[in-house]
């Protein structure tokens, strides 16, 4: 029987390594203040342990039996680049604006999402981008439509 | 003692076509404003003010209250279609009310929601009517410590919310607590966990947070599916959704109402305390609502009973929340401070002549507000049949528009491009920590009341060695020896009802 150790063993490595940044960051601050992250990070240690112990107990099972991994390439790759599309949205936006990186995005995640429809791809993009301008920039006065390079040349 | 002659006045005051119009219309367009991403009831409330000026003060604080307490229940709306809680107090009614929506049961759980907002809002509106004078004094009494219970309270919830994993859901909530730390110290000053970056000085603002964990990461989980073609809308049962009504049968909404009354009056009274507001009270309530449940199995697997309990008491907090506004000054939470600042342009001075010198107007005001429940619950029933649709909308169609109204609502917040990159950053922790096993509601739970749960812990300190210590100070504290106690038989509640059970199940054996 083959084994293997358990994803959750890594896993709780990685918290382990999110609780000891959280004391790092906390070291050089008065008692008083310091207190509370210290015993957030006193916590978030001994539960990390606690999932390593119980990675470590699941790793002695064989492979078949571990259960589906969590974290690998197949699972991981469609989500992160539609995540890459969401910071590339963010880097338009604070460039030309809220309106002309909608416009984008839309296009651009629709047919990632494999639309086909060119003409409801369309439709459903200038709505959208109607709707909110005349709700929310005219009527509701958030004053998105100043932002980014289009916004303040217009 | 009640007036019904005020009463009857107020309602007389309201019946007025500007009155009628105004409610109407703070009630459709609260529950439009409480549906988008980032919009929270606040924000509605706060661009509806100037909309006012016009307005007498019967009819614009009508339209203001009927936005406040429909914006709480239109949150529910996105959050139970597409797992994108609209206000922060629907972050709760995210967990059953999405799981209901993939069985293709949405329309069912929008239903027992509108119900629930309803029964919860209307139970406190007549709480405000009766008993505001009452309950506006015992509010008074709540202190440092007495915070401090609650929110420890609010966070013994964290472990009925971990899901799969105590310990993860534990490491999640903590965590939580952890983020919310990040900021300048409210006692002492001094910048913690910022990295030095300066608008971490402000801590990080939970709401993009919220968004980024619940909707962002949902995109980026179903982005999977449907670039696999496994799957078009997020629903799993599309015929369910076929034969689903407005409301379940009968006799499973019968079961619905204990649920409704116990989460009403509890969300009332979270609403009177100062700054606890609609979102601790949909977590109180919804973590009452495990405990009391035949059921406790079903919740987080698509559960009426969960999609009742929070959206009762996260309405029923809004009434609450007006009680110590109208009679003290006091806002309940963070809307009724907006409110606060509605009634004085409108010439109305909270306080002993609220229901002296202004009765007719504050008892109109009052009846508005539990009109508006009222309304609100007519409308919601009547759309839900529609708006449940939006489920089976493709989520290749729906998901770029939802990120899209992520963007512009969580921007709306503070018109502030770095909420939006917080977003974005958590929006991918969500996802992983989803992939990992790790809840995300337990990580919200513990931003939220991180903030309560320090700094009126070091306040008590304070203040306890003031009085001879902390021992004697709690014993002094007649509500907080009420909470503590409530905090152990919340910690030791499914221990006590499991050896019960099983001690039960053995006598019949026997």
């Amino acid at each position: 029987m083959k084994k293997q150790l358990h994803q959750d063993v890594f896993i709780g490595f990685i918290c382990l390594a999110i609780s000891l940044l959280v004391f790092a960051l906390n070291m050089d601050l008065p008692s008083d203040a310091a207190m509370m992250p210290r015993l957030l990070g006193g916590m978030l240690t001994v539960l990390s342990i606690l999932i390593i112990y119980h990675g470590l107990r699941k790793s002695r099972l064989p492979v078949e039996e571990q259960g589906p991994k969590a974290l690998t390439v197949d699972a991981l790759k469609i989500p992160l680049i539609t995540w890459g599309f969401v910071v590339l949205y963010y880097i338009l936006f604070r460039g030309i604006g809220y309106f002309a990186a909608t416009g984008i995005m839309i296009i651009a995640l629709m047919r990632f999402m494999k639309r086909t429809s060119w003409p409801v791809i369309i439709a459903i993009d200038a709505v959208y981008l109607l709707v909110m301008y005349f709700v929310f920039v005219r009527m509701l006065n958030v004053s998105v439509d100043n932002f980014g390079m289009l916004g303040r040349l217009l | 003692m009640v007036d019904f002659g005020n009463i009857l006045a107020g309602l007389q005051t309201l019946l007025s076509l500007e009155s009628i119009i105004a409610l109407i219309a703070g009630t459709v367009g609260g529950m439009v404003i409480g549906a988008l991403p980032g919009f929270s009831a606040a924000m509605g409330v706060s661009l509806l003010i100037p909309i006012t000026y016009g307005m007498g003060p019967v009819a614009a604080l009508s339209m203001l209250v009927a936005m406040y307490t429909s914006a709480i229940y239109g949150g529910s709306i996105t959050a139970i279609l597409c797992h994108t809680p609209g206000t922060p107090a629907s972050a709760a009614t995210a967990i059953d009310g999405f799981q209901l929506t993939k069985q293709g049961r949405g329309m069912e759980a929008m239903g027992v929601a509108t119900l629930g907002s309803a029964v919860g809002g209307t139970v406190s509106a007549i709480a405000m009517l009766l008993i505001a004078p009452a309950l506006g004094a015992f509010s008074l009494k709540f202190s440092v410590l007495e915070y401090f219970l609650l929110s420890v309270f609010g966070l013994t919830v964290i472990a009925s919310l971990a899901g799969d994993s105590v310990i993860k859901g534990l490491f999640s909530g903590i965590l939580g607590l952890a983020l919310g730390c990040v900021g300048l110290d409210a006692i002492s000053g001094f910048p913690r966990m910022t990295l030095g970056v300066i608008q971490l000085e402000d801590g990080i603002n939970f709401v993009p947070a919220l968004i980024g964990l619940f909707s962002i990461s949902q995109v980026m989980s179903l982005a999977w599916d449907v670039y696999h073609g496994k799957k078009g809308s997020v629903i799993e049962d599309e015929e369910n959704l076929r034969k689903s009504r407005a409301l379940p049968p009968f006799k499973e909404t019968k079961t619905l109402f204990p649920t409704m009354a116990r989460c009403s009056i509890v969300g009332t009274i979270v609403g009177i305390v100062p700054a606890a507001g609609a979102g601790v009270s949909s977590w109180i309530c919804y973590s009452m609502g495990k405990k009391f449940s035949k059921h406790p199995e079903k919740f987080g697997h698509g559960a009426l009973e969960g999609v009742a309990s929070c959206e009762t008491g996260n309405n029923a907090a809004t009434g609450g929340a007006l009680i110590p506004l109208i009679t003290l000054g006091l806002p309940g939470s963070s809307v009724a401070a907006i409110l606060l600042g509605g009634m004085m342009i409108h010439g109305l001075t909270p306080g002993a002549a609220m229901f002296t010198k202004h009765a007719n107007t504050t008892y109109a005001i009052m009846i508005g507000f539990l009109i508006a429940n009222i309304l609100m619950g007519i409308v919601g029933l009547f759309a839900a049949r529609y708006i449940a649709h939006v489920s089976a909308v493709p989520m290749g169609y729906l998901g770029p528009v939802i990120t899209a109204l992520c963007f512009l609502g969580t921007f709306a917040i503070r018109n502030n491009l770095f909420d939006v990159g917080v977003m974005v950053v958590f929006g991918l922790l969500g996802f992983l920590l989803k992939r990992c096993g790790f809840a995300a509601p337990p990580m919200i739970l513990g931003m939220v009341l991180s903030d309560i749960c320090e700094n009126n812990w070091r306040r008590a300190v304070i203040l306890a060695n003031a009085k001879g210590g902390m021992l004697s100070y709690f014993l002094s504290r007649p509500i907080s020896i009420v909470l503590a106690l409530l905090i152990v038989v919340s910690l030791f509640s499914p221990m006590m009802m499991s050896y019960v059970d099983k001690k039960s199940k053995q006598n019949v054996t026997k």
